[in-house]
C-alpha cells in the first residue's frame, strides 16, 4: 500500500544556475516519479520537489533529510538502479541525475517517509555508546545479531553478477594535484607552466570547487568565468591531464596513490556499456599537492537532526549552483563569519531570513554588517538550543549564552530551514594517510597540517587557508584583483552549556550517520574510553561510511570538554583510506569469475575435455578428477579406472608434477641440504624418494630426485609445491650458501609428463619405436633412462605412486599431446584407459603412500611417517636436522602414520577424531585423527590412513573414532594395504 | 606501497618484492654442537624491531635476487639497501649507526 509521501511543491528558484531548464528529466525515489533537470544532483532534484525525508537514521530510525551538498553527506544515503545494476551506499548529494534514474532510501521499510521501524526511536537506551561491546556480554551476540543486522542495513547488494566491466589503471605522474578548487587550479597552472607532467584530479563533474557556487568576482570576472578561463588554459597544456569524477581515495607509502574514477555512474546503465563503469587507479606520484578543500561542521544542540537542518554553506550551494532552496523561511546559527554569506545569498534569491543566532558577543566583520544592513536581525551571544517538527523542521528556539551559562529563557521562531555553521575542517585525510601530523589551530578552530613525511604539501582550505584572497597569495604566482574583507574571528563552540537539565539530557547528535549523541560521548568518557582510538571504536563515532567527515572534530572537542583536555591533547585518530567509499567492483576489476584465480590447463587439456573428463582445481591446476562414461556416476567411474590400472594399464596426465633441475659441480652437496635422506651417494641414473623439511624439522614436501649426471639432478615435487620449492632453494643458495656452484631451474611448465601405470605398462611402450631396454633386469624400479620414444628425446623414470609397474615419460611440453595420442592408440589392445586424480588418490592410499598436506601437517617430522632412521643417520647437515633432536621431536608418544581398517562397510570420514584409549564417546582427549579415507575396490573394504599416538606399538588394537555421525571402530594396521612386499611395482 | 630500489633493477613497487625476515641471522652449525637454547634462539627468538631493522628482501617478481635493506618499521623509510653478502657496516660506508 503506497502512502502519500509529502505534498509536492516547487522549490526551484527563478535564478540563473548550472542546471539546464531546457532539459527536464524524470526519475523515481522510493517508487514515486519526480522531475528534475539535466545538471541536477539527485539531492538538488529531491529538494526542488520538496522531498524532506530521504532516509532513516542508522540505529533509531529517526527521519533524516539532506544535510549537505557534498561527500560529507551523512543522511541522504541511497541505492541507485535496479538488479543487476543496483549500487548501495550512494550519496544523493553526489549522484548526478539522469533520465530514468531509480533511487531508493536505505535503512527504512517500506520507505523513508513511512518507516515501520520508526517506533524504535523509543529504544534509545539499548543503543548507547559501547552497544556492540556490551551486547557481546549480555545475553549474547546471537541474541542481538538478527535484530541489529536487519536494522543496520544500508542498502542491499545485487544478487546477480555485476554485468559491468571495471578496470585497473597503473600510472605515473610528476605532480598529482588532488582537488580542482581554486587552490588546485592555481597550482595546476603554476606547475603546468613549468612543463612537468601534472595530473589534476577532481571528484566533481566540474572543476572549480567552491567557485561553482560562491558569489565573488575575480579580476573583474564572475567566479564561473574565471574557472572556465583557467580550465581552458590547462586544456591547452599537453603536460597537464585533467580527470573529473575521480576521487583520490588513498595515500600510501612513497607517494603511492589510489584514485577511484567513475566513468559511467552518471549515465543510465545501458548507455556506453562498452566503457568500464569505474576505473581504479594505482598511481605513483613524484609530488602530491593536496588541495582537497574543507568541510563545514554542524553545530550541536538538541534535536539537531531534523529534516531541514543543513550545513549553512549547503544552502547557498543549492541556490547558486542548482537554483533550488530547501525552504522559504530560513534561520541561521553560527559561530563564524562564513554563514553570513548564506544569509546574503539566500536573501538575494528571495528567501526570508528569519534571523541569525551568533554565539559571538558582538561580531563586527564586513559580512556581518552587510547582513545587518539588510535589516536582518542578528541575535549575537545566542545559540539555537532546540527544534521541533516530527517530520521536518517547523520551529527553533534560541537562548542567550553568557560565560558558558545558558539563559533559561528561550525565544522561538517558525522556520522550515536552519543553516548551521560550526566552522570549517580542512580535509586533511590524505595528509594524515601519508603519515603527516596535525596540529589544532586555535585561530581557525581546526586541525591543520603540521609535519610532512612524504613529498607532499597541503594548500588552500586543506591547509586552513579559507579566504580567497589568502589562497591566491598562498598559491598563485601573480596576484588577483579581489575584494578584501574585514573578518571577525571564529569562536569555539562545540556543545551547549549544561546548566539546564532538560538540555543536558536532550538528544544532541554528533555523528548523524552512526547515530552518536553528545551523551554517548559523555558516557564513553565516564567509562574511561578517553584515548581517542578507544573512544572511536567504543562509540563508533566516525566509523560509518562518511568516516566522520562532519562529526570527528565535534566529537573530539566534546570529549576534550568532558575530560578537561584541550583538543590538541585529545588528538585525532589516524585517517584511513579510502577517503570516500570505493565499489568492490572497481577493486576487483577484471579479477572476477574465472579470472579471480586463473587455473592452469594441462598440455592434453583438449583431449581430456573430448574424452569426458570431469575437472577439479588441484592446487591451481585444472586436472581431470575422473573420466565419466555414459551411464556411470562418479563413484563407478573411479572404481572402473582403478580396476583398469590394477589389471591392465592406465594413463595419467602427470604434467603438473613439480620438476626442478639442479645443475653444477656442487649439485649433489647442495641437494643434500634439502632432503633428510642422502643424495650424494645416489648412483648415476638412479632415483630416490625423499622428504624435504623446513628448519623446524617439519615435512613440507616430498618427491623423487634422480641423478642424470655427476653434476645434474632432477627433483620432483608436489604439483602445488614446485614454485615454492625452487624459490626456497634459490633463497638458501643466495643467502646462506653463495659459495656453492649450482643453477636451479624450475622446468615444471616447460616439460610434460605422461604416467603409464599398470601391469601392461611395459607392453604398451614396446609397441612404440623405443631405443630404451625396458626389461626389469636392465631398467629396475626407481631408475631413469634417456632415449628416443617415437622419435622424441625423452627421459623415462620408472616409479609408481599406484603400487603397479609404472613409467613416467618426460618430454618438452610441446610434444606431450602428440605422444599422449600415440600411446593411447598403442595401448588399445591392452585395454589402456585414462585415469584421473581421484583414482590415483585411492590407489596411493591403498598402497600407504602419504599425500603431503593431507596425511602430514605443520607438525609432522620424518619419524612420524616412517623416515626417522635415514634422517637421524644422515651425517651431513641438512635443513631441519637440528630440530629433529629437540625434546619435542624425541618424544616417544608422537602421532605417527598408521593404516586404519574400519569396522563395517562404510569408509571412515577423513578428519574424524581418534578418541584416547579407554574413552568410548566424545568429548574425550584425542589420540590422533583420520587423514585419508576411501572405499577400496581393490581390497574390498574401506582403507584409511591416520595419525595415532604411539601408533607403531598399537598394531591390531581396535580404536574408537568420533565424527559427526557418531562413534566408529577401526583396527590399527600397517599403512600399506596393497601388495606390501612390492612385487607388483618391482615386476 | 613502498617504492624499493632493487640493487640490480632499480626502483620498483613493493608488490614485486617479498619480505624474507631479518638479515644477518647466523645459522648455528654443526647440528651436533648446537645446544637446544642456541637453536631455539635462531628459530624463534627473532627481534620484532620497532624502528630501524635490517631485513632480507627478494625481488621475486623481477630479477629474483635477494638483498638486504635497512628500514624503519614505523615510518617505512628505507635507509639503505645493500647486496647479499655485504655487511651493514660496509653499506653504511663508515657512517655512524642509523
Ligand atoms: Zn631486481
Amino acid at each position: 500500500m503506497a502512502r502519500k509521501i509529502e505534498h509536492i511543491y516547487n522549490l526551484r528558484l527563478d535564478v540563473a544556475s548550472q542546471v539546464n531548464l531546457d532539459k527536464p528529466i524524470s526519475f523515481s525515489f522510493d517508487g514515486r516519479v519526480y522531475s528534475g533537470y539535466e545538471g541536477d544532483s539527485l539531492a538538488s532534484a529531491l529538494i526542488a520537489n520538496g522531498v524532506r525525508i530521504v532516509g532513516r537514521s542508522f540505529k533509531y530510525h529517526r527521519p533524516r533529510g539532506i544535510m549537505s551538498a557534498g561527500v560529507e553527506e551523512a543522511n541522504a544515503i541511497v541505492q541507485i538502479g535496479e538488479e543487476p545494476y543496483r549500487q548501495p551506499n550512494m550519496l544523493a548529494t553526489k549522484v548526478e541525475l539522469y533520465d530514468g534514474l531509480v533511487a531508493r532510501s536505505v535503512n527504512a521499510w517500506p520507505n523513508a517517509a513511512f518507516d515501520l521501524f520508526a517506533p524504535l526511536g523509543f529504544a534509545k537506551p539499548f543503543f548507547v555508546a559501547g552497544f556492540y561491546y556490551k551486547v557481546f556480554k549480555w545475553p549474547s551476540w546471537q541474541f542481538w545479531s538478527p535484530m541489529v543486522r536487519r536494522l543496520a542495513g544500508l542498502g542491499t547488494v545485487p544478487k546477480q553478477p555485476d554485468p559491468d566491466d571495471y578496470d585497473y589503471h597503473h600510472a605515473h605522474t610528476e605532480i598529482l594535484i588532488a582537488g580542482a578548487g581554486v587552490a588546485g587550479l592555481l597550482a595546476a597552472l603554476k606547475h603546468g607552466k613549468s612543463g612537468r607532467k601534472v595530473l589534476l584530479v577532481e571528484q566533481d563533474k566540474d572543476l572549480g570547487g567552491a567557485l561553482l557556487f560562491e558569489k565573488c568576482e575575480i579580476d573583474g570576472m564572475s567566479a564561473l568565468d574565471k574557472v572556465a578561463e583557467m580550465e581552458a588554459a590547462l586544456e591547452a597544456m599537453d603536460n597537464v591531464t585533467i580527470v573529473k569524477r575521480a576521487t583520490v581515495t588513498g595515500y600510501y607509502d612513497d607517494n603511492f596513490i589510489t584514485i577511484s574514477e567513475r566513468l559511467r555512474n552518471h549515465l543510465p546503465p545501458h548507455v556506453d556499456a562498452h566503457i568500464p563503469r569505474e576505473r581504479f587507479w594505482h598511481l605513483r606520484a613524484g609530488q602530491v599537492i593536496v588541495a582537497t578543500g574543507a568541510i563545514e561542521r554542524p553545530l550541536v544542540f538538541a534535536n539537531n537532526d531534523r529534516p531541514g537542518i543543513m550545513l549553512a554553506s549547503a544552502l547557498r550551494q543549492y541556490a547558486n549552483r542548482f537554483g533550488v532552496t530547501a525552504g522559504k523561511r530560513i534561520f541561521i546559527a553560527t559561530n563564524n563569519d562564513d554563514a553570513y554569506r548564506t544569509a546574503l545569498d539566500m536573501h538575494a534569491v528571495g528567501a526570508h531570513i528569519v534571523g541569525i543566532a551568533d554565539v559571538r558577543p558582538n561580531p563586527q566583520g564586513d559580512l556581518v554588517n552587510a547582513v545587518r544592513a539588510l535589516g536582518i536581525t542578528v541575535y549575537d551571544g545566542h545559540a539555537v538550543v532546540n527544534t521541533s517538527g516530527a517530520r521536518g523542521l517547523k520551529s527553533i528556539s534560541i537562548s542567550k549564552i553568557e560565560n558558558n551559562v545558558l539563559d533559561e529563557r528561550q525565544r522561538a521562531f517558525n522556520c522550515d530551514v536552519l543553516g548551521t555553521s560550526g566552522g570549517w575542517s580542512p580535509v586533511v585525510h590524505l595528509h594524515s594517510q601519508s603519515g603527516g601530523k596535525l596540529r589544532f589551530n586555535e585561530e581557525v578552530q581546526a586541525f591543520v597540517p603540521r609535519e610532512y613525511v612524504q613529498q607532499n604539501v597541503c594548500i588552500g582550505a586543506a591547509n586552513g587557508v579559507f579566504e580567497l584572497v589568502d589562497i591566491y597569495s598562498e598559491v598563485s604566482e601573480k596576484a588577483a584583483r579581489l575584494q578584501k574583507l574585514k573578518t571577525e574571528p571564529i569562536q569555539a563552540f562545540w556543545d551547549l552549556p549544561k546548566n539546564i537539565k532538560k538540555i543536558k539530557n536532550s538528544k544532541r547528535w554528533v555523528d548523524l550517520l552512526h547515530d552518536v549523541t553528545a551523551s554517548d560521548v559523555a558516557l564513553a568518557a565516564r567509562e574511561n574510553y578517553i584515548s581517542v582510538e578507544h573512544f572511536k571504536r567504543y562509540t563508533t563515532t566516525g566509523m560509518a561510511m562518511d568516516q566522520g567527515k562532519t562529526s570527528n572534530v565535534n566529537a573530539l572537542a566534546i570529549l576534550g570538554q568532558e575530560t578537561d583536555r584541550k583538543i590538541q591533547q585529545v588528538g585525532t585518530t589516524k585517517f584511513r583510506p579510502p577517503y570516500s567509499p570505493v565499489s568492490m567492483g572497481a577493486m576487483a576489476a577484471r579479477s572476477t569469475g574465472a579470472l579471480f584465480s586463473p587455473l592452469r590447463n594441462l598440455p592434453m587439456h583438449v583431449w581430456h575435455v573430448e574424452n569426458g573428463a570431469k575437472f577439479e582445481d588441484y592446487g591451481g591446476w585444472n586436472r581431470p578428477a575422473y573420466y565419466a562414461r555414459s551411464g556411470e556416476n562418479e563413484e563407478q567411474a573411479i572404481e572402473r579406472e582403478i580396476h583398469n590400472v590394477r589389471h591392465h594399464v592406465g594413463i595419467l596426465d602427470y604434467s603438473p608434477l613439480g620438476k626442478v633441475m639442479v645443475q653444477g659441480p656442487d649439485a649433489a652437496a647442495f641437494l643434500d641440504y634439502f632432503y633428510c635422506n642422502n643424495v650424494s651417494n645416489l648412483k648415476l641414473n638412479r632415483a630416490r624418494y625423499g622428504l624435504m623439511l623446513n628448519e623446524d624439522g617439519n615435512v613440507i614436501d616430498d618427491g623423487v630426485f634422480t641423478r642424470l649426471a655427476d653434476d645434474e639432478f632432477m627433483a620432483t615435487t608436489t604439483s602445488g609445491g614446485a614454485a615454492r620449492f625452487a624459490a626456497s632453494m634459490e633463497e638458501w643458495r643466495q643467502c646462506e650458501w653463495p659459495h656453492m656452484d649450482v643453477v636451479i631451474t624450475n622446468i615444471t611448465t616447460g616439460w610434460g609428463c605422461i604416467s603409464l601405470q599398470g601391469p601392461k605398462a611395459r607392453d604398451v611402450l614396446l609397441k612404440l619405436d623405443i631405443d630404451i631396454d625396458l626389461s626389469g633386469e636392465e631398467f629396475s624400479h626407481m631408475s631413469m633412462r634417456s632415449g628416443k620414444l617415437a622419435g622424441v628425446d625423452v627421459k623415462i623414470l620408472r616409479t609408481s605412486f599406484t603400487g603397479e609397474l609404472g613409467f613416467e615419460i618426460y618430454m618438452p611440453r610441446s610434444y606431450a599431446n602428440a605422444m599422449w595420442e600415440l600411446i593411447v592408440n598403442a595401448g588399445q589392445e591392452f585395454k589402456l584407459a585414462p585415469f584421473g586424480l581421484e583414482a590415483l588418490m585411492v590407489m596411493r592410499t591403498e598402497k600407504g603412500f602419504i599425500h603431503i598436506g593431507v596425511d602430514t601437517d605443520s607438525s609432522t617430522i620424518p619419524d612420524d611417517v616412517g623416515f626417522g632412521a635415514p634422517a637421524r643417520k644422515k651425517v651431513v647437515d641438512y635443513i631441519g636436522k637440528r630440530s629433529l633432536f629437540r625434546p619435542a621431536s624425541l618424544r616417544s608418544d608422537r602421532e605417527v602414520l598408521v593404516g586404519l581398517k574400519a569396522v563395517g562397510d562404510a569408509p571412515l570420514r577423513a578428519g574424524s577424531i581418534i578418541l584416547a584409549k579407554g574413552h568410548k564417546k566424545a568429548p574425550a582427549p584425542m589420540d590422533g585423527r583420520v587423514t585419508s579415507s576411501y572405499s577400496s575396490p581393490t581390497m574390498g573394504h574401506p582403507v584409511a590412513l591416520g595419525v595415532l599416538k604411539n601408533g607403531q606399538s598399537r598394531m591390531g588394537e581396535i580404536i574408537k573414532i568420533y565424527d559427526l555421525d557418531g562413534v566408529r571402530e577401526a583396527e590399527v594396521v600397517a599403512p600399506c594395504f596393497y601388495d606390501p612386499e612390492g612385487k607388483r611395482l618391482n615386476g | 606501497m613502498m617504492n624499493i630500489k632493487c640493487p640490480y633493477c632499480g626502483n620498483r613497487s613493493e608488490a614485486e618484492y617479498s619480505f624474507g625476515g631479518p638479515a644477518h641471522l647466523v645459522r648455528p652449525i654443526p647440528a651436533a654442537e648446537v645446544s637446544d637454547e642456541e637453536w631455539v634462539d635462531y628459530l624463534f627468538m627473532l627481534d620484532n624491531v620497532k624502528g630501524v631493522s635490517a631485513e632480507r628482501w627478494c625481488h621475486s617478481h623481477g630479477c629474483g635476487q635477494w638483498f638486504n635493506m635497512l628500514r624503519n618499521t614505523v615510518t617505512h623509510e628505507i635507509l639503505t639497501i645493500y647486496k647479499m653478502g655485504e655487511s651493514l657496516e660496509s653499506a653504511k660506508g663508515g657512517e655512524n649507526g642509523a
